[in-house]
C-alpha cells in the first residue's frame, strides 16, 4: 500500500482512546485568548489541544504507555496549536550527549542531529545553559551558529525557539520549535511551550516499567533505548518495503494507531519477525 | 562534538598498561568504579550467561549465578535495566544466590544490561566486598562502561584483532540513528538477526577503513549493500 506521510502527522481527533469530546468551543474563548494570544477563530482548537495534552498525561499515570509515541503526539500538539511548524525533543544520554527521541515530523530528526553533531545551535545552547533560547529571526544570527543557521534557512525555517526539559536543578534535554516565519513565539506561547516541555519531562520519568531503574539517568537511558528499537524497526521495514526510513516510521506509527497498538510493540513484532512490512496495512 | 563523559572513560582505558583491550577495559572499570569484580557476560542460547572477560574477583559471583540459575546479572539482561544491590546480606530477591554470595564475601553488586534497542547481548556486572551504593558519578560511568562493553563484545565476535584502535572499537556519535537503521536494513539483506547485522557492519567498516557512521549513511542511502 501507499502511505501518505502527511497523514500520519495528523492526530486522529475522533474516536481516540481518550474519547475527549470537545463542546462548541464558545465557553472560555476570552480567557484562552488572553492566554494564547492567538486569533479568536483558532481558540477552541487550541484550548482543546492543550486540554488533550493534559488528559493524555493523566492517562499515562495510570496506564501503560508508549513514551516515543507519547512524545511524538506531544510535539504534534504543539504544531496543531500553530505555535511552530515543526517540533523535536532531545534527551541527554549517559555520555552527556543529546540524542533524538521524538518529533512532529521525522525529518526534524535530521536538523536536530545536525546541531548535536556540529556542537552548535539553539538547542545545544539551551541544554548547556538550562534557559530558553529565542531566535526570532534566523537570518540575523549568522555569526552565532554559522553551520546550523545555513542549514535551517535552507530547509525553509526563519525562526527557532528552544526550551529546556528540566527536573529541579537538572536539565534532561530540550524541546525545539522551528517556525517558517520570522518573529518567534509570543511570551504567552513560550509559557505554553515550557509547560509542554515539562509534560514531556514528566512523561519520561513516568515510564512504569522503569521503577527498578532507580535513577533519572537509568530512565533517560531506557527511554533512549526504546527509540533505538524503533530506529532498528524502521531499517527493517525500509528494506522489506523498499522505502526510506522516514516513510517506514510513518507506516509503523499509522499502523500502530489504526490498530490501537503501542508503537514499541509493533516495532518489536517487526524485529522478531512476526510482522513484516507487507503486514502493515491500515 | 563534546563527548565529555565518554572521553573521560575512554581516557581511563587508554591509560591502562598495554595489553589486551579486554584486560584494559576490566582494569579501568575496576579502578575507576571502585569495584574489584568486573565481568562482561554474553547471553547464550539457554537462559544462562557466559562470562567472556572478567577480573579474577568477579569469578565467584559469576560461577554462583551460573550454578544457581539466578542473580542480578541474569535479571539485568532479562529485564533490560540496571539492577542495583547495595547489600546482598539483606537481599531476598534471589534467596539461594544472595546467601551463597554473602558466604563468599560479596556484599554489593551492580548489574547493567548490554543492550541496544531490541538487541540484548548480556550484562556488565560489578561487585564489591563492602556494602553500599554507586554514587551518581560512578553510576553514570558504569552506564558508559556497559555501552563500551557492548561494543567490545561486538568487536570480539566480528574481528580477531586485539590491537585495533580504541576509536575503532568504541563508536560514540550523533549519527547513531543511522547506525540503528542500517542495522535493521542489513539484517533483512542477510536474513540474520540484529546482532549479527551490527557485528558485520562494524567488521565491514573496519576492513574498509571507514567510520561506522559513514558506512551506515551509505547503507541507508542504498549506496552500499552487505549481502
Amino acid at each position: 500500500m501507499v502511505t501518505n506521510p502527511t497523514e500520519c502527522n495528523c492526530r486522529p481527533e475522533a474516536g481516540t482512546p481518550q474519547g475527549f469530546e470537545h463542546g462548541s468551543g464558545q465557553a472560555s474563548t476570552k480567557n484562552v485568548d488572553e492566554l494564547l494570544d492567538t486569533p479568536t477563530d483558532s481558540l477552541p482548537q487550541g484550548e482543546r489541544q492543550l486540554l488533550d495534552a493534559f488528559v493524555e498525561l493523566a492517562d499515562t499515570l495510570v496506564e501503560d504507555f508508549d513514551l516515543v509515541d507519547f512524545l511524538c503526539g506531544l510535539t504534534e500538539r504543539v504544531v496543531a496549536l500553530e505555535i511552530a511548524a515543526e517540533v523535536g525533543i532531545l534527551l541527554v544520554d549517559e555520555g552527556g550527549v543529546l540524542q533524538f527521541i521524538a518529533a512532529s515530523h521525522e525529518r526534524t530528526q535530521m536538523l536536530e542531529l545536525f546541531q548535536v553533531e556540529h556542537d552548535e545551535g539553539p538547542c545545544q545552547d539551551c541544554f548547556t545553559t538550562g534557559e530558553p533560547v529565542s531566535v526570532p529571526n534566523l537570518a540575523d544570527t549568522d555569526e552565532r551558529w554559522p553551520l546550523f543557521t545555513t542549514k535551517a534557512l535552507a530547509l525553509g525555517f526563519r525562526s527557532v525557539q528552544a526550551v529546556p526539559l528540566r527536573l529541579r536543578g537538572t536539565v534532561l534535554g530540550a524541546m525545539n520549535l522551528f517556525l517558517t516565519e520570522p518573529g518567534g513565539i509570543t511570551t504567552q506561547g513560550l509559557a505554553v511551550v515550557q509547560a509542554m516541555a515539562d509534560i514531556a519531562t514528566i512523561g519520561v520519568l513516568q515510564q512504569r516499567e522503569l521503577h527498578r531503574a532507580h535513577t533519572v539517568e537509568g530512565q533517560l537511558q531506557s527511554a533512549l533505548q526504546s527509540r533505538i528499537g524503533i530506529e532498528q524497526a524502521k531499517g527493517i521495514v525500509a528494506e522489506q518495503g523498499q522505502m526510506d526510513p522516514d516513510a517506514a516510521f510513518d507506516l509503523l506509527r499509522l499502523y500502530a494507531r489504526t490498530n490501537n497498538r503501542k508503537l514499541l510493540d509493533v516495532a518489536r513484532a517487526v524485529i522478531d519477525g512476526t510482522t513484516a512490512a507487507s503486514d502493515l496495512t491500515v | 562534538m563534546n563527548h565529555g563523559n565518554f572521553d573521560r572513560v575512554l581516557g581511563a582505558i587508554a591509560s591502562q598498561p598495554p595489553g589486551l583491550i579486554t584486560d584494559r577495559f576490566c582494569a579501568a572499570a575496576a579502578s575507576g568504579l571502585s569495584t574489584p569484580g568486573v565481568s562482561v557476560a554474553l547471553a547464550g542460547t539457554s537462559a544462562s550467561l557466559e562470562t567472556i572477560f572478567a577480573t579474577p574477583e568477579a569469578s565467584n559471583g559469576d560461577t554462583l549465578q551460573a550454578d544457581l540459575g539466578e542473580g542480578p546479572s541474569f535479571d539485568a539482561h532479562r529485564l533490560g535495566w540496571p539492577i542495583i544491590v547495595e547489600n546482598l546480606s539483606r537481599d531476598s530477591t534471589w534467596p539461594a544466590f544472595s546467601r551463597a554470595a554473602t558466604d563468599h564475601g560479596l556484599r554489593a553488586m551492580f548489574a547493567f544490561p548490554l543492550r541496544s534497542g531490541a538487541m540484548k547481548l548480556g550484562a556488565l556486572t560489578l561487585s564489591r566486598p563492602v556494602a553500599g551504593g554507586l554514587d551518581p558519578q560512578l553510576y553514570t560511568d558504569a552506564l558508559i562502561y556497559a555501552r563500551l562493553g557492548l561494543d567490545l563484545l561486538l568487536t570480539n565476535t566480528a574481528t580477531d584483532a586485539p590491537d585495533v584502535a580504541l576509536e575503532q572499537i568504541f563508536t560514540v556519535g550523533a549519527d547513531s540513528a543511522l547506525i540503528h537503521q542500517a542495522t535493521g536494513m542489513v539484517s533483512v539483506q542477510l536474513g540474520a538477526g540484529l546482532t549479527e547485522a551490527l557485528a558485520l557492519l562494524r567488521a565491514h567498516a573496519y576492513a574498509s577503513n571507514q567510520s561506522l557512521s559513514s558506512l551506515a549513511q551509505d547503507v541507508v542511502a542504498r549506496r552500499t549493500r552487505l549481502d
